[in-house]
């Protein structure tokens, strides 16, 4: 004997489903945003997140530090020969570069535009770009040590990179100007032509400028500043016969990945 | 217990491991388990935590946020193509 039986009808408990799986997620979304728009919520976050970049920083640069110890002698020892010569080149280029540097202090002195009153403050880098994704940084100083939003950051205390957008008690973060998007004024080759870079990331700009410009490979970059600074370098040129702009693209000297320390520029209010 | 478990490991990625590896275990966590709605709160946090409020040039404070949400939608409909299949 042949049975028959009904099929279960599920189209109510599904529509019911689809109803909740997208009730569920936008009220969840919508909390949290609520949450972590309140400063607290954002602060005890960073709180949070800030050892745990600090120890996951310590056991990378342990690894890095003794991947060395794997290398072969002769390679180390080649390595060794090769810095050496560097060395010695480098040290030749300091004395000039110090002299130099003294003197542009000097003068500056005289003329009653030295950099007292200009305070440095010393930062650790906690995530870098590789692992954020945004064009963004994560440093150790926040509020607690005078950081305000728009402090501008540089490295070695000449490389402009980027400015404080969020200030927390302990940690801040830093929006590199390579970020897609940022935009920032420079100074462009000789005759220092003012133009506007725009952040392509991953350390990349890119500048419009007429063609009459001259700018060739290799020309500095520079922010304008009464400090003497080298914002990017340019790396290539780009135009059509038929077109009158032409599109230079640079790179900042700054190697964000092996990035450890930044100073930021406290602002003088206090 | 997993899941618990799984959603430990997920908060330390994203604080440890690169952004990319975070979504990836973000989104084979939305296979895995049934209403994995934290995963969209997992992509709040990244976008939090990291986000410079500009992606890709374009005004927008939360890229992974909509993108684990989408992905989120999709894997309802793949989920139920699947279990159509198998079963």
């Amino acid at each position: 004997m042949k049975m028959n039986f009904h099929l279960r009808n599920n189209n109510f408990l599904i529509r019911e489903n689809g109803k909740k799986s997208i009730i569920f997620p936008t009220f969840a979304i919508v909390f949290f945003i609520l949450v972590f728009s309140i400063p607290w919520s954002r602060n005890l976050l960073f709180s949070v997140g800030s050892p745990l970049w600090s120890i996951k920083n310590s056991v990378v640069s342990f690894f890095a530090d003794n991947v060395a110890v794997l290398n072969s002698k002769t390679d180390i020892l080649k390595e060794n020969n090769l810095l050496k010569e560097q060395i010695s080149v480098n040290s030749k280029e300091q004395v000039l570069f110090d002299l130099l540097k003294k003197e542009n202090e000097d003068l500056k002195f005289i003329l009653g535009r030295n950099k007292v009153g200009q305070k440095l403050l010393l930062g650790t880098v906690l995530v870098k770009p590789f692992l954020s994704t945004y064009d963004t940084l994560i440093i150790d100083v926040g509020s607690l040590n005078g950081v305000t939003v728009g402090n501008k950051v540089m490295v070695d205390d000449n490389t402009f990179i980027g400015y404080v957008s969020e200030v927390y008690d302990n940690t801040s973060k830093v929006i590199l100007y390579s970020s897609p998007g940022e935009k920032i004024k420079v100074l462009i080759g000789d005759n220092n032509v003012e133009k506007e870079a725009v952040g392509l990331g991953g350390n990349n700009f890119k500048v419009e400028m007429p063609r009459e410009i001259g700018v060739k490979e290799g020309d500095t970059i520079i922010v304008p500043s009464i400090s003497a600074n080298v914002f990017g370098v340019v790396e290539k040129i780009e135009f059509k016969e038929s077109d009158s702009f032409q599109t230079v693209l640079f790179k900042n000297p700054v190697n964000i990945a092996e990035l450890k320390w930044v100073e930021i520029l406290l602002s003088n209010k206090k | 217990m997993i899941r618990i478990f799984l959603n430990i490991i997920l908060i330390l990625s994203i604080f440890i491991l690169p952004v990319y590896v975070s979504v990836v275990l973000i989104f084979i966590s939305v296979f895995l388990f049934k209403n994995f709605i934290e995963a969209i709160i997992f992509g709040f946090l990244i976008d939090t935590l990291y986000g410079s409020g500009t992606i890709l040039g374009i005004h927008f404070a939360y890229f992974f946020t909509a993108i684990i949400f989408i992905f989120f939608l999709i894997s309802f409909k793949f989920k139920k193509m699947l279990r159509t299949s198998f079963h």
